[in-house]
């Protein structure tokens, strides 16, 4: 079986001659590759070098763009700081007026936006259909947040609701028309990026009627584009798994805060789950038997429809013997 | 209404984030010779229910920042009154707040200074952004007890060292202690650091204050 195949299977809750392993290597790849982190945000030569690297070392079976959530808001108009040695990071959110009167559709693919797209494009020109090319965009819900401001939308959450939904619609809008440019760039698969719908900013009820029907109208989207459609959310969110479930999406990642076998009994046949090794302390300090040991008990503890993954993009200082760890798990 | 219905009211209004009505009634109790500590007092037992609320998952991050709005409302109005009948020893401690150099995630930050405002301590917020020798500097201005430092990315959290690494460097004979928290922040890494705790959250962040700083155990 091809990497793209074996993922494919997995999602369909398909047999596998083994588990898929698709860890998040990004910025533990260009580290690894020697490569500045600031510049393989912003040059695709470069972030698909430190990639196909990666790939060649660990043999994944899918290779995933770098995660970088300040692009889709700079390209909103917001301003990033790109320090050498570290990713972009947003120094001065959108102001409302601003935001309100941008036709975001039609910037989405503007700044640094591109750049991703022709990574994913350098990545399926040399890697074919061996494995899952997949892009990781930022969701609606974490876009809002880091253009306006994380505390800015969380009291517009409650003081004006309209104003929220109404900017999720259209920062959805430009969610498929950026899942649309990585599909003619060649990607199998886009995955959302929703760090800000872990339960503590955004409660079972919000998740349900601000954010659900714009994850479903996106993930629809993305089936009828031909991509496999990913969700990836951060720490703990059991309480809002039923409601996931439903988000449409092929698969859902989730970080270590989440214990995975409940949350496969949760999601049931809905969504294959992926993760969710993990990447603050296991994979930067722990040792390479410690990083073996917790990927055989979730490929242990889990069902058909997983896929072995980081909980998060693996960091920097991630040794390379620990990531090899990881990625031989389900081949012993 | 009587006084107490007032304070009821008041409570309410916090914990519905009325940032408009709430310093209102504060008025109108100031008005009708209402002790200012028996406002922050109100103030401090509701946002106490938001803290335990917000561990229970009843309410969430958008709900306690509109109250922690209204608190702050509140307390522009009464703190004059307070200032003016305030007596040493009438504080908890002293803290300085702030998020790392090179971060500009102030949402979990500002949830804590509030909380630990309402519980009676003395805040001061330096804001985000902010280098280590501010942190220290301002700590020795203010004759602050602890240093409570804020990041949420891991290209950040290591500045936390660094103040802890140069709050060490300081007199022993005023000994100030740090406190860490933030997303990417865990009680391995404070440990790793030297810092002195570790809270995960909000509310986390007031007990572990007062078990350094008053010696209870709140949880």
């Amino acid at each position: 079986m091809t990497g793209l195949a074996r993922i494919q299977s997995a999602i369909s809750f398909e047999p596998v001659d083994r588990v898929p392993v698709a860890p998040m290597l990004g910025a533990h790849a260009v580290a690894l590759a020697g490569i500045d982190h600031e510049r393989a945000c912003r040059d695709a030569a470069a972030q698909a070098e430190a990639l196909l690297r990666a790939v060649e070392i660990y043999e994944p079976d899918a290779v995933f763009t770098l995660m970088d959530l300040s692009a889709e808001p700079e390209a909103f108009g917001a301003e990033v700081d790109a320090v050498s040695g570290r990713p972009p990071v947003i120094v001065r959110h959108i102001p409302r007026a601003q935001i309100e009167t941008r036709r975001l559709e039609e910037c989405v693919l503007s700044a640094r936006v591109p750049v991703f797209v022709d990574t994913v494009t350098r990545l399926r020109r040399a890697l074919g259909d061996s494995i899952c090319v997949a892009a990781l965009i930022s969701g609606p819900l974490t876009a809002a947040a880091n253009a306006i401001g994380i505390a800015q939308m969380s009291r517009l959450l409650r003081r004006d609701l309209a104003f929220v939904a109404h900017l999720l619609d259209r920062l959805s809008a430009a969610c498929i028309v950026l899942q649309e440019g990585h599909a003619e760039a060649g990607a199998h698969a886009v995955v959302l990026l929703e760090p800000v719908a872990t339960t503590a900013i955004l409660g079972p009820r919000d998740l349900k009627e601000v954010l659900l029907p714009r994850l479903q109208l996106i993930s629809t989207a993305a089936r009828e584009q031909g991509l496999i459609s990913g969700l990836h959310v951060c720490g703990d969110c059991s309480v809002s798994l039923p409601f996931f479930a439903h988000s449409g999406a092929h698969v859902l990642s989730l970080d270590a805060a989440v214990n995975l076998p409940s949350a496969q009994h949760v999601v049931g046949q809905h969504m294959a789950i992926m993760g969710n090794v993990d990447v603050r302390r296991l994979l930067p300090s722990g040792s390479p038997a410690e990083v073996a040991r917790a990927a055989q008990a979730l490929l242990a503890e889990l069902d058909r429809g997983f896929i072995l993954s980081t909980g998060c993009e693996a960091p920097p200082g991630t040794p390379q013997e620990n990531m090899q760890a990881l990625v031989r798990a389900p081949r012993l | 209404m009587t006084h107490d219905d007032l304070l009821q009211e008041l409570a309410r209004a916090v914990q519905a984030g009325d940032d408009a009505g709430a310093p209102d009634l504060a008025r109108r109790l100031l008005d009708l010779g209402s002790p200012p500590t028996d406002i922050t007092a109100a103030l401090a037992r509701s946002m106490a229910v938001l803290g335990e609320q917000f561990q229970r998952l009843d309410i969430f991050v958008p709900d306690l920042l509109i109250a922690a709005d209204a608190f702050e409302a509140v307390m522009k109005v009464v703190t004059p009154a307070l200032l003016e009948a305030r007596e040493a020893g009438d504080r908890k401690g002293t803290i300085v707040i702030g998020v790392v150099e090179g971060d500009i995630h102030s949402l979990g930050k500002d949830l804590v200074r509030v909380m630990l405002t309402a519980d009676g301590f003395e805040v001061h917020d330096l804001g985000r952004d902010v280098p280590a020798s501010r942190f220290v500097g301002a700590a020795l201005e203010h004759y602050a007890d602890l240093i409570a430092l804020s990041a949420l990315m891991t290209t950040t959290m290591d500045r936390m060292r660094e103040v802890v690494e140069l709050v060490a460097t300081q007199d022993e004979h005023r000994p100030v202690r740090v406190i860490v928290g933030g997303a990417p922040v865990t009680q391995q890494f404070a440990h790793e650091i030297g810092a002195h705790g570790y809270a995960e959250d909000a509310p986390r962040a007031v007990a572990l204050a007062n078990r350094l700083l008053v010696g209870e155990a709140r949880q």
